[in-house]
């Protein structure tokens, strides 16, 4: 059944209150202007109307995904939900913290735990900072102090075993060869005499 | 407007049809959306509607036991974060989860009552 019998009675009632002073007059002596001008008044309803419906709708179907408790948040059943349902970037953290008690949680979200997911014990202090780059610096020292003796030939200075000579009496690929190996050897001294 | 101002101002007159068109439209909306939520018991006025793409209203009037007349206007914002309401000039309130379900239900037989009719009314409209 329809929820207005006869669609007209709107007309009579509302739209045209000025021509149903008795309420008898039919909505067929509209003229087909009038007609068109209700149409139009009718289609511009329906498109607010079908533009906000589901935008309500929409904000019900996002309660219900994120309509759970602090306890909830603990049960491992709700878990796949929160990743769907929480905005992209804090669902990564939750689920790095998924282990931890709701109350530790919601407490500690904002200092312990970043938006990529990682902890903000992780970041290091200052301290710490400088401490790893020095550690690191000795290490790239000792790496580089390590392949220079490596390239030293032993008993032979490398200076002493080649002379002008003998690079004149070389083709030019074994002077290309010597040139390149010459660099390399005084940026690995180089390096070596940092480190010591 | 008169007969006269009407053949003076051509345009402004059908500015001012559409109009009234348009606000009775949501007047009637509003009469069906009150009768929504069961009998609306006598000497009271309850209307819910449509305002705009983001607003919904809730408007009840009623005589209070010592015969004042009282009315509240309940406005519903949708916003992309959620749904916030607010009553006269009081600051914007967020809804209960009852609340929230009541509106919901409200909207969804709002559509099933209001939209079939509008595009009845149209059909009759443009057939003819």
């Amino acid at each position: 059944m329809s929820f207005l019998p006869n669609g007209f009675d709107l007309l009579n009632t509302f739209i045209m209150p000025d021509r149903a002073p008795s309420g008898g007059v039919s909505a067929n002596r509209l003229t087909s202007h009038e007609d068109r001008e209700l149409a139009a008044g009718i289609e511009s309803r329906l498109n607010v109307l079908r533009e906000s419906i589901p935008r309500v709708l929409a904000q019900e179907s996002l309660e219900a995904e994120l309509a759970f408790s602090p306890q909830d948040f603990a049960s491992e059943a709700v878990q796949p939900q929160l990743v769907t349902a929480a905005p992209v970037a804090p669902a990564v953290s939750r689920v790095s913290v998924a282990a931890e008690t709701a109350t530790d949680f919601l407490d500690g979200f904002d200092e312990r735990v970043q938006w990529d997911g990682s902890r903000a014990t992780d970041i290091p202090t200052a301290d710490e900072l400088a401490a790893r780059q020095a550690q690191q610096a000795a290490q790239e020292q000792e790496a580089a102090r390590q392949a220079a003796q490596e390239l030293q030939y032993p008993g032979v200075d490398p200076y002493l075993a080649t002379t002008a000579n003998e690079i004149d009496a070389s083709g030019p690929d074994q002077q290309q060869a010597y040139i390149r190996e010459l660099a390399a050897r005084r940026a690995i001294e180089q390096a070596y005499g940092e480190a010591a | 407007m008169n007969l006269f101002a009407q053949l003076l101002h051509p345009q402004q007159a059908a500015d001012n049809r559409k109009a009234e068109i348009y606000k009775s439209l949501i007047h009637w909306e509003a009469q069906v959306g009150g009768q929504l939520f069961g009998p609306v018991p006598k000497g009271t006025r309850r209307e819910f509607f449509c305002l705009d793409e983001n607003t919904w209203v809730w408007h009840e009037e009623w005589t209070d036991e010592a015969g004042q007349r009282q009315a509240v206007t309940t406005r519903y914002d949708v916003r992309p974060n959620g749904i916030v309401k607010s009553q006269g000039s009081s600051d914007y309130q967020t809804m209960s989860k009852e609340e929230s379900q009541n509106f919901f239900n409200a909207i969804r037989m709002y559509q099933q009552r209001v939209v079939p009719e509008l595009e009845r009314m149209q059909a009759n409209a443009s057939a003819k």
